[in-house]
């Protein structure tokens, strides 16, 4: 049998808080993270959002960078999060000479450039910050304050940017073309795609409401997860005990519309479909779903209905995104730490601000959560604008030896 | 090992064979475009922004010169994906104060607009992805086309480099010394003496499959990136690991295929690498022909290519002479500002 692809660090900051025991606390307590806009000069401040509750100053001490250093907040919290995942993993002291670090983002410094995008155009005043500008830029940012890597590379799938990236992380590992690889996404929330949202009319005014009757669409929000990986022989070796495995994954693609799904959830099936195959488990062996969940009318049902289709008994489920908002292209990777803390530490999250089932869904999800509760694989999607589905399942490590 | 099957290519060389182009004072050059109606239905097309009309064209030609309707899977590099729709949203943003936007440029501002357009156009539910990392962003989506074919998941892909370049992006590329002062000389691509580059843009495509044909062009027969070598001699090291890992001994190289801009910092960099005696083949070059972009690699790919499987290749690619040996096996090696360096080899079929 192949070598498995083992976890053995993690890293979060979101709006439930600045790393992993923060987070499971609000989860345990059913604390929502999401609340006021701050720290950016937007006039939709009615809006609610999931906002990291800590300012860009704050962050650079945090991290160790010099107040004047010019970085992009994606960045800082990118830098953040994959620090503690490194930590986790005692990589520096694993002697890997191939480190691979793979990350997801979308705006990458767009947050600076509508800043000063009038200075860009016509006078020289903040040159400094034009080539912070793409997604690559954060990528490198946050890699040359972690060390040294052989391998550097940026996914934009929009949502569903950093579950890609732990789809190319894990085909590298199984190549051995990498000892291990830190795998995840960074964003931050702007005004360019607050106000892009804003347009498509899919912001909930209140919090987002994710598989309700009554929901009425997403609410935004920031953060950065990353995920240590290595294979599970690299791991014996230096032995060092994996959190879990990501037994299957899958990538397809709705092809239906820019920025809607597909009545019948065809992208949706066939990412999870893939993701089951090549785990080699049945749709029953799945104890938990982490729903992409965005809280749109066209996201859930289409999400919902390909559930349905596929799972003849609906596993429990919830959208996190009512904790965290919707943190765009880092969401698949803070929604898996989300759901590795749930399966290893053994209680299901609940999706919060539900209260009455959709009549086209033959489910409701997780009202409260549900403590002492045990599962040993769960399923994460993670859908992006284009059609871009992407479906991974974890389990539960267990020693076969 | 994998083939290249097919290829597709909008440049600022248009559809016929590379001539040298007057870059002009400002060192920019645009793409020269095809009749786009005779491609994509007007209905469809009016909706679409130049990069995903260019980028749906190329990848159109790529498959039918491929014979193929359907890839598996659908992969795109984009150094900085649909900016001129960014651009236009951004800029309304801000002197609209918020307020009265309208959601269409947003629609179309994503990375990912891109490859999905692509896979609503052919209808291909297949794997579909986007890489944005600056000048690696169209080998990393090779490499993950590369690695899925090896790992059995995907049988080919639609592989493709896109990127547009607006007027107010060059001004500000301009700003951070990105493009040369001084119009271009084409001498400067053989010994650049200045800093700064020519700026371009392109949609270019390869097919690339498990599978060889009676057309195919050339194998790809392994692809690498590696991150910020601490020195020169560091990334040598890296190459000849590469070729040693392919078994390819270094005197079997015909040629290197070069990412040569015209910027001093840029190409002292392979000036170094390629000036022992180790490495000493036969050096191409190609970005005076297309531009420097993000991904300017796909245009060179999809001329290699070419050159491999006709075994005749215009003058204009030349750095100091040409090669004595047919194209047998051929090192293509780009790099950004030395952060990121790529290496595809390829080999006659």
């Amino acid at each position: 049998m192949a070598d498995r692809i083992c976890i053995t660090g993690m890293g979060i900051v979101s709006a439930l808080g600045e790393n992993k025991y923060e987070t499971e606390d609000k989860l345990l307590k059913e604390k929502s993270g999401i609340g006021k806009l701050v720290y950016l000069n937007s006039i939709h401040k009615e809006i609610p959002v999931g906002m990291v509750k800590i300012p860009d100053q704050k962050l650079k001490s945090k991290v160790g960078v010099d107040q004047n250093t010019i970085i992009a907040r994606t960045t800082l919290l990118g830098i953040l999060a994959a620090r503690e995942a490194i930590i986790q993993a005692k990589l520096l002291g694993a002697g890997y000479k191939k480190i691979g670090f793979i990350s997801g983002t979308t705006v990458g410094g767009m947050e600076k450039s509508e800043q000063y995008y009038l200075d860009f155009l016509h006078n020289d005043k903040h040159n400094e910050y034009i080539s912070l500008h793409d997604c690559g830029a954060c990528t490198e940012d946050i890699a040359k304050h972690l060390g040294n890597f052989e391998f550097c590379t940026t996914i934009s799938t929009a949502c569903s940017s950093a579950a890609n990236a732990i789809i190319l992380g894990a085909n590298m590992l199984k190549l051995g073309l990498l000892d291990a690889v830190i795998v995840g996404g960074s964003e931050c929330i702007t005004k360019f795609h607050l106000n892009g949202f804003n347009t498509l009319m899919i912001l909930d005014k209140g919090p987002c409401k994710p598989f309700d009757a009554n929901r009425g669409g997403i609410t935004l929000g920031e953060g950065a997860a990353y995920l240590v990986m290595e294979t599970e022989q690299n791991c014996d070796l230096r032995q060092i005990k994996p959190l879990c495995t990501l037994s299957g994954y899958g990538n397809a693609c709705d092809a239906f519309h820019q920025t809607a799904s597909s009545p019948d959830g065809k992208g949706a099936i066939l990412s999870m479909q893939k993701a089951l195959e090549m785990s080699g488990l049945e749709p029953s062996d799945i104890g938990y779903i982490n729903a992409h969940g965005t809280g749109t009318q066209n996201n859930d049902l289409s999400e919902g209905v390909a559930i349905s289709t596929l799972f003849e008994k609906v596993p429990p489920i919830s959208s996190t995104k009512s904790f965290t908002g919707h943190t765009t292209s880092a969401a698949g990777a803070v929604e898996t730490v989300i759901s590795i803390i749930a399966m290893t530490h053994n209680f299901l999250p609940a999706n919060l601000n539900f209260s009455e089932k959709m009549e086209e869904l033959n489910f409701e999800p997780i009202k409260t959560t549900i403590k002492n509760y045990s599962f040993d694989h769960f399923m994460k999607n993670s859908f992006g604008f284009g059609g871009n589905n992407t479906s991974l399942i974890f389990s539960k490590y267990k020693n076969n030896n | 090992m994998v083939y290249i099957n097919g290829i597709g290519s909008i440049s600022i060389q248009g559809l016929e064979k590379p001539e040298l182009p007057d870059w002009g004072k400002d060192n920019y050059l645009r793409c020269s475009e095809p009749d786009f109606s005779k491609y994509i239905s007007p209905i469809l097309s009016r909706r679409m922004s130049k990069i995903i009309k260019r980028s749906i064209v190329a990848s159109k030609l790529c498959l039918e010169d491929a014979n193929v309707k359907m890839p598996d899977a659908i992969i795109s590099g984009t150094g900085l994906g649909c900016i001129e729709e960014t651009e236009k949203f951004l800029l309304s943003m801000i002197e609209q104060h918020e307020t009265l936007l309208q959601p269409t440029h947003f629609i179309q501002s994503t990375h990912n607009t891109i490859s999905s357009q692509i896979a609503m156009y052919l209808k291909c539910n297949g794997y579909n992805s986007t890489y944005s990392h600056l000048g690696s962003s169209f080998e990393s989506a090779l490499l993950d086309a590369f690695l899925q074919i090896e790992l059995k998941q995907i049988k080919n892909a639609l592989v493709g480099g896109f990127d547009e370049m607006t007027p107010d992006y060059k001004n500000m590329l301009a700003k951070i010394g990105y493009l040369k002062n001084e119009p271009f000389l084409f001498e400067e691509m053989r010994n650049a003496f200045s800093s700064g580059s020519v700026i371009g843009e392109g949609s270019n495509c390869v097919y690339i499959s498990a599978d060889k044909t009676d057309h195919s062009y050339a194998s790809i027969i392994d692809v690498k990136i590696f991150h910020t070598p601490e020195n020169y001699s560091k990334t040598i090291d890296q190459i000849l690991l590469f070729l040693d890992k392919n078994n390819v001994d270094v005197s079997e190289i015909d040629a290197v295929m070069l990412g040569l801009n015209g910027d001093i910092n840029n190409d002292l960099i392979y000036d170094n690498v390629y000036s022992g005696d180790l490495l000493k083949p036969t050096p191409f070059i190609y970005k005076h022909l297309c531009g420097e972009y993000f991904t300017a690699s796909a245009f060179g790919l999809v001329m290699m290519a070419q050159f491999i499987k006709n075994n005749r290749f215009s003058n204009h690619f030349y750095r100091k002479y040409h090669p004595t040996n047919p194209l047998r096996k051929v090192l293509f090696h780009n790099h950004y500002h030395n952060k990121t360096h790529s290496l595809i080899l390829l080999g006659k079929c």
